[in-house]
């Protein structure tokens, strides 16, 4: 069946799908003889078809292949990848074996790889597109009808599902997500943001399933049907799982569910199944209520939707202007350049929180600067940007390869910043817009510059709407810039510009319009009083968004402002004459009042703040006679007092850890930045937890401590061997071993490690620590010393050090 | 019963006691507490808290509890505990992988504060998990007239932490993907296995 025959089916009756395989399979004791279900496909054909069969018989018009999980990373960790191709191609021919001539629908069932994308979790986008690609290359090459992504919990995993599955089976992909009661998925996306971003990818569907039980999902259902035309699917379970006794009891009923799926019918849903605890019976009772019904029409209008991670947004239903904060921009910004090019986001990161707080809607992301890799710098900016802030980004570059990195990796539907009237811009800006479907905004400039009129930017605005139409750009996605130049140099050009908006708005009444609105005050003095009186203009004219700088104050409609942008002022005599004296007042901030470089590193590590350091370092070496004493005096310095304030319980772990960062970091900058031979060697200090215990985190806490110190730390890990231990310490000779052990059951490992060091006469100093470890029992075993903590096992160390 | 751990929220205030701030004296600076709250935020979206229980009838003799189907624990302290008590159950809840996955990622790439927020937010969660799971169980026998003890752990006290292996498979904690190391810890580390004992009201 193809996308068009499958789609015109959806438009004229409900389709019933299938009920739970998982927990029918469980519940027949059917996954005892295999490694993973996907397996049945071709060690037990038979149980695979019997659950097949059951669906069917029940008046399933929809049977999911038994593939949810056969993608490459899990059928790796389950040494079944050699066998890819059987699973798939079994799992879609078995149904089509139980369907014995019925008019079955096999839907090819993709779902989680296990592992989250960055920056959630560890997998890049790209390895997750590729594990999806695979999964849907072999289900398209078995002849699937339709695929169908479910039970996905991740906004980023399900982007890269749905592109692999779009640009590798030409049949219908609907997108399904599991939602918690509070209409959230686990990792914090809500409904819309959901719908926003699979519609915008261009899925054919999309639903729920699995999720919290039929009722809530009917709620959630109402939501979607409200925002979208595309048929929707609805799949709940038969309640949340409790597991008792070893046996999984689903408190939910055949009548609540049919009861919720009629709700659902009711606000327009088309496709109904089951999920985890449903069976043939939940299906027959479907089947008789809702098989080959009318799905109810639905008119959904006027929506443009735009979203993160968590959130979303109609713009149609947002005051004007839609503020774009244009704070995340290196350009004219020399700390912000400098911190970049040293690695740091935290000046990004400080913007997008206050842009957020100060009332921006969206946030512009601009990392183009000299000499840098932007297309790595982009793609790190939106990674850190939405792990902080939940509202959507405008993705801006003039670099076509660092905007698609930069969508691509964007959690969410973002805008792109942007397109022009260039022949060679619209071929490479307007694929990437489609493909990812974001709302792309337009610059009515082209290969000759800024036209002076604006006619000729309407122009440019048409030629762009015919490229848009060539690509497949819906024009609703256009969002045009008609530019704004300076008043103080080109006073006739306001006018232009304000009539290009008014035109606009009758001409392209589909697309919406932004300027940014800055430029217009340029070289003249109290700046926002022009910006704002002219963004008042704009608003008049119709403009929909402004890239703004979000803390001025947008109240501000000056007369003197007012006629000069009226272009009544000529050469802005009246406007200098009023602000000719205006000098902005700019608060000094503390941490830029100067300090000796030495003071301010001193300063640096104290407050934690590790982001200034390598610039500081950096200014030390270049001017400092003796850098590394300069840098160490000051580190040393300042973790004394931080030692001291956590012992008076002034400063507490986070504030330990985060000077930690900064010195090491320090330590780090200066070893870099020396040769070899001017830099100190660093005393070593070995650091393991011992056999049988597998926990870290407390000895890492004191690894990173002992480096912030200067100590070059040999971090054994866990579960480490005794022998080992001492084996390593004959080959390093440090002058310490630090022994970690969580548990009381592990602790006579430490005395073990003491015992065989003794032995092989070996000379570092021992030191234990640990949740369940004591001074006493640190005596007994013959131990050096004991530490309560990272800074009671840096103190002891130092000791060492100066004997 | 209605045993549900899936909306369990980290709070902000428990993952400070983690850290070692004291309850009511200081507070982090609010850059901070921000950078504290954005990672725990980071956190709550890593976990996934499942959770199992088993009940059953119990006698209980000095130093033994003895299941109906057979299981013993061997142990003073909870023997004591459970005095009078007819009926036990065994809880084993988790917030999964994830969020230990991310953490040690970020020790590795020496984020070691992000990672410790993390760690300490998985700690909050897991304990919020086995409170929850406690809290439920309880108001189900508060509504059919008993009284439930308080909760006690294998590795605490005198039941020896070599016993959690049988434990666990009485359970069957196996089914939300706890599994045990040779020195019996649970894996995932943010996991937490605990009994409960029931007596009747009239046996306070």
């Amino acid at each position: 069946m193809d996308k068009k025959d499958f789609l015109d089916l959806l438009q004229n009756r409900v389709l019933i799908m299938d009920g739970a395989t998982g927990t029918q399979l469980q519940k027949k004791k059917y996954l005892d003889d295999v490694e993973i279900p996907e397996e049945l496909n071709i060690k037990f054909p038979e149980r695979i078809s019997e659950i097949y069969s059951s669906y069917i018989n029940a008046g399933s018009d929809i049977i999911l292949a038994n593939t949810f999980g056969a993608n490459p990373i899990r059928l790796k960790e389950h040494n079944l990848f050699d066998k890819a191709s059987d699973i798939v191609g079994e799992g879609v021919n078995l149904v089509r074996k139980a369907a014995g001539g019925k008019d079955i629908i096999v839907a090819g069932d993709i779902s989680s790889l296990g592992e989250y994308v960055e920056p959630l979790g560890t997998l890049s986008f790209d390895k997750a597109y590729e594990a999806f690609a695979f999964q849907v290359s072999m289900l398209a090459k078995h002849n699937a009808d339709i695929i169908i992504i479910e039970t996905m919990t991740e906004i980023k995993e399900l982007k890269a599902a749905i592109l692999a599955a779009k640009d590798n089976f030409n049949g219908a992909v609907i997108a399904q997500m599991t939602f918690s009661q509070d209409g959230m998925t686990v990792t914090g996306s809500d409904i819309l943001s959901f719908l926003t971003m699979a519609e915008n990818l261009g899925v054919d569907a999309l639903g729920l399933n699995c999720s919290v039980g039929a009722k809530d999902l009917a709620k959630m259902a109402k939501t979607l049907c409200e925002n979208t035309n595309l048929p929707i699917s609805f799949k709940p379970n038969a309640g949340m799982p409790v597991l008792i006794n070893r046996e999984t009891h689903f408190p939910g009923t055949v009548e609540e569910f049919i009861e919720s799926s009629l709700e659902a019918y009711s606000y327009g849903v088309s496709m109904f199944g089951g999920c985890c605890g449903t069976n043939p019976e939940y299906i027959k009772a479907l089947s008789k209520e809702l098989k080959g019904k009318a799905p109810i029409k639905r008119n959904v209008k006027n929506k443009f939707f735009l979203s993160s991670r968590n959130k979303a947004f109609d713009i149609n239903e947002i005051k004007r202007p839609i503020i774009i904060g244009e704070r995340i921009n290196p350009t004219g910004r020399k700390k912000f350049q400098e911190e970049l090019l040293h690695g740091s986001f935290a000046l990004v990161k400080d913007e997008a929180r206050s842009q957020a707080a100060a009332g921006a809607n969206l946030l512009d992301v601009n990392m183009g600067m000299p000499n840098v890799d932007e297309v790595k710098l982009l793609t790190e900016a939106v990674n850190q940007i939405q792990e902080i802030v939940s509202i959507p980004l405008s993705i801006d570059s003039s670099n076509p390869k660092a905007l698609e990195e930069g969508v691509k990796n964007c959690a969410g539907r973002p805008l792109i910043n942007s397109v022009n009237g260039e022949q060679a811009k619209l071929d490479s800006i307007m694929p990437i817009a489609k493909r990812y479907g974001c709302g792309l905004i337009a610059l009515t400039t082209d290969e000759n510059g800024i036209p002076k009129t604006a006619k000729e930017r309407l122009k440019i605005a048409g030629k762009i709407l015919e490229a848009a139409d060539k690509h497949g750009v819906k024009r609703e996605n256009i969002i045009f810039d008609y530019l704004v130049l300076s008043v103080s140099a080109t006073p006739e050009q306001i006018h232009e510009t304000l009539n290009a908006v008014k035109e606009s708005k009758k001409l392209y009444p589909e697309c919406k319009i932004l300027l940014g609105v800055s430029n217009v005050s340029f070289g003249l003095p109290s700046r926002q009083t022009i910006n704002s009186t002219f963004l008042k203009m704009a608003l008049e004219a119709g403009i929909d968004f402004g890239i703004i700088n979000p803390h001025e104050d947008w109240g501000v409609f000056d007369t003197f402002a007012k006629d000069l942008l009226d272009n009544k002022d000529p050469g802005a005599k009246k406007y200098m004459e009023a602000f000719a004296s205006f000098k902005k007042s700019v608060l000094k901030k503390e941490d830029e009042v100067l300090l000796p470089l030495g003071k301010q590193l001193y300063f640096a590590v104290l407050n934690g703040n590790k982001e200034s350091v390598p610039k500081i370092v950096s200014q030390i070496i270049e001017s400092d006679k003796n850098p590394f004493n300069t840098v160490n005096d000051n580190v040393l310095e300042a973790l004394n007092l931080v030692g001291d304030k956590f012992a008076a319980k002034e400063y507490f772990l986070p504030q330990i850890i985060m000077s930690a960062e900064a010195a090491q970091a320090a330590f780090a900058a200066v070893k870099k930045m020396l040769k070899q031979n001017e830099a100190q060697s660093a005393e070593k200090v070995i650091m393991a937890t011992v056999k049988g215990d597998v926990h870290d985190i407390g000895k890492n806490i004191v690894c990173a401590v002992l480096e912030s110190y200067g100590f070059e730390v040999i971090d054994m890990g866990i579960d480490v061997d005794a022998q080992d231990i001492v084996d390593k310490a004959q080959e390093v000779k440090p002058i310490a071993i630090g022994l970690s052990a969580l548990m009381t059951t592990t602790m006579p490992e430490m005395e073990k490690v003491i015992k065989i060091k003794n032995t092989a006469h070996v000379q570092p100093k021992i030191i234990v620590g640990g949740a369940a470890v004591t001074k006493k029992f640190a005596d007994e075993i013959g131990a050096d010393a004991y530490a309560r903590d990272a800074v009671e096992t840096a103190k002891y160390v130092k000791s060492i050090k100066r004997q | 019963m209605n045993i549900n751990v899936s909306n369990i929220k980290i709070s902000y205030d428990e993952v400070l006691q983690r850290l070692g701030y004291l309850k009511t004296s200081e507070r982090p600076a609010q850059n901070l507490e921000i950078q504290i709250k954005e990672h725990i935020e980071t956190a709550q979206k890593l976990i996934a808290p499942k959770s199992v229980i088993a009940f059953d009838n119990i006698t209980v003799s000095e130093n033994f509890i003895t299941f109906a189907n057979g299981y013993k624990i061997e142990s003073l302290q909870v023997a004591k505990l459970f005095a009078n008590c007819f009926k036990s159950y065994g809880i084993a809840v988790t917030i999964g992988a994830a969020l230990e996955k991310k953490r040690n990622d970020l020790m590795a790439q020496k984020e070691t504060f992000k990672a410790i927020i993390l760690d300490a937010s998985g700690s909050v969660a897991a304990e919020e998990a086995v409170k929850t799971v406690n809290a439920q169980i309880k108001e189900f026998e508060e509504n059919n007239n008993n009284i439930v003890s308080k909760r006690f752990s294998p590795g605490y006290g005198d039941w020896k932490l070599q016993s959690q292996e049988d434990f666990l498979k009485w359970i069957g904690a196996e089914q939300i993907g706890i599994s045990l190391t040779a020195s019996f810890q649970m894996q995932p580390e943010k996991s937490v296995s605990a009994i409960i004992g029931v007596r009747t009201a009239s046996n306070k």
